[in-house]
């Protein structure tokens, strides 16, 4: 019985329903995750799963790669867990803002369940596969994500929904900065991984890109020799 | 009949909601409502999730087969060349391919019977000598259709075969062309479809680089298709494109600038291509920095109406049973539209997409060209042809004679243009009409390849011939028109007189003067070495020629005749002959160039002051410092006062001796020069807005020749001049000084200041890696020729207009910076030349080169503030002829990227002061209004900002 009571009140029982509440930006929802078991995992998965899901949307990239099929998988895989990572990252530099900005003190492990939750529009994120109309998803889904830890933070704390925005702002920047600083190894080494997961080095520059697509095509090479167009100093009109 | 059918609707009625089964009824139609609304929702979401479905599978075809998925020997994206080797043996090069991309319907080989119907017409009415290619499947990039070897071929095949669910096959196709107009896949979409169209055109014999033009007529979704696959078949190929879209679907994300034009079949009824441009935001006028919009407003666009006419199946343009009221129907029409474009001769063109609006309420402004032209010293035939002259006349070269711009028909036999012979070493050869070719070589035939267009006038093109600029008008819908075409047509008259170099003649099977550098445009033929003794009021002058013996004007007596000039819009006149006796420039006597007139009578058509091209500074000024400053604020200073003056200071930075440094020029040097004028002031002032004058910017040419009237050095210098059409009828072109400054008429000796700034640097000087000979400068002529030769089609539209990205100045930059990288990539790369530099470390000739490259980024880092242009970077996205009006962001954007190169002044100044900060001497040649006095007009220095 007491088993039957834990598990219809854990938040992967619920799944579903707080997804759906995160869907539709309603407060309660945001306030009941908290106080449910196993959140804090299942806020991990919404997180996993919605790097999966992006990471699968914008996938072009290792196509263009050429990457082969199943080290297009691995790659997907790993683009996700480190999607998470960059998320936990995000998630303390917020909330150290949001405790030295504004002098709040909550937990670090609420903000991370809440925020967690509120990347659930980005589950959507596959849909950004659909050709041409790909792009304005991708904007509808990252605004509504955006609105959806704001509403999440201010639930949580006594910000209002304009200080939430200031906090994940805040947040954003100085992950930014610090990735500016330290993070040029932590880039190095994650590009390192993910172009070891995916079999050849990704090329992600768009010039570079674009003479990839030029390769293998039969085009006339440019000429180097610059013709003579001046003549030699004996030759010369009076 | 209707009152019955109305009576038993009343009956049925009352019955219906008067009779006790009224409440049946009701609760029948609430159970009905309510599952009809259900059922109305579920097939709602069926179609949601098959539409998400689809749009979700969509992109996959075209990635997984870039990505190598699919498998296979080839691979499959590596386009062999097997097909161009197999079919040069064929050569069956025919003048004109034409690819057709059928619309969204298509699921496999099989056309529809209307498709079928309208190519087997279309192949019917085409002139033999047209090779028509069809069969491509536009929506697949491995041109797979639907029902053959995929998963779900038979599905397809099932559907193909019933009815009413074709709409499943668009749907798909449907997505397909989302594919190519999305900005992530499109470009491996359309490389796909590029690849199948371009193995197809070498399969029927296409031969890269032959110029022969192919047309894509792309029908509905085919349209976006088509222009999608451009950049890569002209990449690939090198050929003119024309696109003709069918009923289009276009999106406005492609590259439609590349295309040589497009021609857009719409009918009136067309619901599917008149939707089409509010979903995709570049049609939009209001995204003016569209490829879309900037094409509308070139003139590569022509909009053509089918007539009441649908978007497809019954009703639509290929419709042979749908009848126009006057008894024609859809396909024939749609036939005879195709066939006017695809047969249109040079010239005519159906259907323009500008036309000149004679409407205006303005009237059309005369040109100076015109009115200079009603004079007759100013036309080619009022000298004649044979001349005979003493020993004081020498021509100005060998071969020297008119272009004269061959008829439409006559284009493909003369493959250049006429050449009226008028000086020749080979004297059989005078007063003939001969062919002028460009020199089979390579290199040279690169060249022309690069700068062939087809000219449109766009709308603002035939506006500005309205406002008096000479324009190109007989080249107006020319395809392929060349750098020749281009200089002998650029104005209304054959009267564009040239100097010709290394021409090779060929007698067989006809003559024809082939030659390898651009041909040169002179003023007069012939010239003379004169002090004027006396102007008579019948505009003759009697003259004393020089006397080499004595080394004065004490030389025979001689009668020139010095016409009077015609005066421009301002009413300032080029050129005076009056008290020019007076001139200080008097007593070291003038050149004087020109011809005989039918009464044998020498008509001095150009001057030029003697002493400005000696090799004699009236100072020189050393030390870089002081060198520098001079070029910073002193060399323009005083210019009010040195009216009717020339100067010649020549700058020192090295601090080495005069006659040392004077020595050092020598016979064959050939010398860049940085070229300026000012504005004219005085009673006759010009237009400056903010009192600002832009003044102009050339790059030239000088060399150190042997004078063989005087036996003494001088310098003869050309420029490279990337000059907007304008209305004197000046052309961008390799002007000769004579032509560009000393013409009594064109020229502007007489009317502006000018600055000529010869620069001496050894590292411009030739290279010489074990028989590999390289000048430097040769790249900065290439890419003027370039450049000049864009300038004089305006890019296709037939107009360049000066605005902020787009001037004398920055083209004549950018021209530099082409070169520039293009000398660097040569020495990075040329073997040849990596060798010698390896086994000759410590040579004299490697140092030199090393501070070559070291100028080179100099300038570079001087050109390019923080980033280079877009259109710098990328030749294919500069376009020259679109006015600031028509794309103001990029505009905007270019002329801010490239600011240090915005005002002629200031680029000169920079880079004068960089080659004294690398070593060079500079030798300021500077004239102020020189020749006779005009007292209406004053000299006014070309205004600096910055700095």
């Amino acid at each position: 019985m007491l088993i039957i009571a834990i598990t219809t009140d854990t938040a992967i029982n619920q799944f579903w329903s707080l997804v759906s509440g995160v869907f539709l930006l309603d407060a309660e929802t945001f306030k009941s995750i908290n106080n449910l078991p196993l959140s804090l995992i299942t806020s991990i998965v919404v997180v996993l799963l919605a790097g999966l899901s992006q990471t699968f949307g914008q996938s072009v990239m290792l196509f263009i790669n050429r990457v082969r099929p199943w080290r297009f998988l691995l790659s997907v895989a790993i683009a996700a867990v480190l999607f998470v990572f960059n998320y936990n990252f995000w998630v303390f530099s917020t909330w150290l803002v949001a405790k030295w900005l504004f002098g709040l003190n909550f937990p670090l492990i609420a903000v991370i369940k809440t925020l967690g939750f509120s990347y659930a529009p980005l589950l959507l994120g596959f849909l950004i596969v659909i050709p041409y109309f790909g792009m304005p998803i991708l904007i509808v889904l990252s605004i509504w994500t955006l609105l959806a830890i704001a509403t999440g933070l201010s639930t949580i704390s006594n910000l209002t929904i304009w200080q939430a925005f200031e906090c994940c702002l805040g947040g954003w920047l100085a992950l930014q900065l610090s990735q500016r600083v330290v993070g040029k190894a932590i880039a190095r080494f994650t590009s390192s991984i993910v172009d070891w997961v995916a079999g050849v080095d990704l090329i992600t520059e768009p010039d570079y890109l674009e003479q990839m697509l030029y390769s293998g095509l039969p085009i006339p090479p440019l000429t180097t020799d610059i013709p003579d167009l001046l003549g030699d100093s004996q030759q010369n009109t009076q | 009949m209707l009152k019955r059918i109305l009576f038993v609707l009343l009956a049925l009625s009352v019955v219906t909601f008067l009779s006790p089964a009224n409440v049946g009824w009701i609760q029948w139609y609430a159970v009905v409502e309510n599952q009809l609304f259900n059922l109305l929702i579920d097939s709602g979401r069926i179609i949601g999730i098959s539409l998400v479905l689809a749009g979700l599978l969509a992109p996959f075809e075209a990635l997984g087969w870039w990505a190598g998925w699919y498998g296979g020997k080839q691979d499959p994206s590596t386009l062999s060349l097997k097909h161009t080797q197999a079919s040069l043996g064929k050569a069956t090069a025919a003048p004109h391919y034409i690819v057709y991309l059928d619309g969204i319907g298509k699921s496999s080989f099989k056309y529809s019977f209307r498709g079928a119907r309208f190519l087997q017409r279309l192949t019917e009415s085409l002139p033999s000598d047209r090779i028509l290619i069809d069969n491509i499947i536009p929506y697949s990039v491995i041109n797979l259709p639907l029902t053959l070897n995929r998963p779900l071929a038979k599905f397809w095949l099932w559907i193909e075969r019933t009815t009413n669910l074709g709409f499943l096959v668009l749907l798909r196709n449907m997505f397909q062309v989302a594919v190519s107009v999305d900005s992530r896949y499109g470009p491996i979409y359309n490389r796909g479809t590029a690849e199948i169209i371009i193995d197809r055109l070498l399969t029927k014999g296409y031969q890269p680089g032959s110029g022969a033009l192919i047309t894509l007529i792309g029908y509905s979704g085919g349209g976006q298709i088509s222009l999608g696959a451009v950049p890569y078949i002209k990449r690939v190929l090198a050929a003119p494109i024309e696109v003709i879209s069918l009923a289009g679907v276009i999106s406005g994300n492609n590259e439609v600038v590349q295309v040589e034009h497009l021609y857009h079949l719409v009918g009136e009824k067309d619901r599917v291509t008149r939707f089409t441009p509010c979903l995709f935001p570049r049609r939009w006028s209001i995204i003016t920095w569209s490829n879309w919009n900037l094409a509308k407003s070139r003139g590569e666009i022509s909009f053509i109406s089918l007539g009441k006419v649908g978007h497809d199946s019954k009703n639509g343009p290929l419709d042979e049973n749908a009848l126009f009221p006057d008894g024609s129907n859809h396909l024939a029409r749609t036939i005879e539209i195709i066939l006017r474009i695809l047969t249109r001769v040079d010239g005519y063109e159906p259907y323009p997409a500008a036309v000149a609006d004679y409407s205006a309420k303005s009237e059309r402004i005369v040109s100076d060209y015109e009115n200079y032209v009603k004079a007759k010293f100013n036309r080619p035939d009022f000298y004649p042809l044979a001349q005979t002259y003493c020993d004081h006349y020498l021509p100005v070269a060998e071969w020297m004679g008119r272009l004269i711009l061959p008829d439409v028909t006559e284009r493909s036999q003369v493959g250049g243009v006429y050449f009226e012979v008028h000086h020749a070493p080979e004297l059989d050869l005078i007063g003939k009409k001969v062919y002028l070719r460009w020199s089979d070589r390579p290199d040279i035939q690169a060249y022309v390849n690069q700068v062939k267009i087809r000219i449109d006038f766009s709308q603002q093109a035939y506006k500005s011939i309205h406002q008096g600029i000479v324009l190109p008008t007989r080249l107006n819908h020319w395809r392929q028109v060349q750098a020749l075409e281009s200089l002998a047509g650029a104005r209304p008259n054959d009267d564009v007189m040239v100097a010709l170099t290394s021409v090779e003649v060929i007698r067989e099977p006809q003559i024809i003067l082939s030659i390898s550098r651009e041909p040169i445009l002179i003023t007069g033929k012939y010239y003379a070495l004169v002090s004027f003794k006396e102007v008579f009021p019948t505009d003759y002058a009697l003259v004393r020629h020089y006397n080499h013996h004595s080394g004065q004007f004490d030389g025979q007596e001689d009668i020139v005749y010095l016409p009077q000039v015609v005066p421009d819009r301002n009413g300032v006149l080029p050129a005076t002959a009056n008290k020019i006796t007076e001139s200080p420039l008097n007593q070291t006597g003038w050149y004087i160039y020109g011809a005989k007139n039918e009464q044998g009578m020498f008509t001095v058509q150009a001057i030029a002051p003697r002493a400005l091209f000696q090799l004699q500074p009236a100072k020189v000024i050393s030390g870089l410092q002081k060198t520098t400053d001079y070029i910073h604020d002193q060399y323009w200073q005083g210019v009010t006062e040195k009216k009717g003056q020339i100067d010649s200071i020549l700058l020192n930075p090295g601090n080495l001796s005069d006659t040392e440094l004077i020595n050092s020029y020598q016979e064959g040097d050939r010398l860049l020069v940085l070229h300026t004028y000012g504005g004219i002031g005085g009673n006759k002032r010009e237009f400056a807005p903010l009192n600002i004058f832009f003044g102009h910017f050339s790059f030239g040419l000088a060399r150190v020749v042997r004078e063989p009237l005087t036996q003494e050095l001088r310098f003869k210098i050309g420029y490279g001049q990337v000059y907007t059409q304008n209305t004197t009828g000046i052309i961008a072109a390799s002007l000769d000084w004579t032509n560009f400054v000393g013409d009594r008429q064109f020229g502007w000796l007489g009317s502006r200041p000018i600055t000529d700034i010869i620069v001496k640097l050894d590292v411009f000087e030739e290279y010489n890696f074990d028989g590999l000979r390289r000048f430097p400068l040769n790249a900065l002529a290439y890419q003027l020729d370039r450049m000049m030769a864009r300038y004089r089609t305006g890019d296709g539209t037939g107009a360049t207009f000066v605005g902020p990205a787009n001037s004398c100045v920055q083209d004549s930059c950018q021209a530099l910076y082409q070169a520039i990288n293009m000398t660097l990539t040569e020495i990075e790369q040329n073997p040849q030349i990596k060798a010698w530099i390896t086994t000759n470390p410590q040579h004299p000739q490697t140092q030199r080169l090393q501070r070559l490259v070291t100028l080179n980024k100099a300038i570079e880092d001087q050109l390019i503030t923080w980033q280079t242009r877009a259109d710098w970077v990328d030749p294919y996205q500069s376009l020259i002829g679109t006015r600031l009006a028509d794309s103001p962001v990029t505009t905007v954007v270019n002329a801010l990227t490239s600011w240090r190169s915005l005002l002629p002044r200031l680029a000169n100044d920079s880079l004068g002061s960089i080659f004294l900060n690398h070593g060079a001497s500079l030798w300021l040649l500077q004239t102020y209004q020189v020749g006779g006095w005009d007292k209406d007009i004053e000299p006014i220095a070309p205004t600096k900002l910055w700095i």
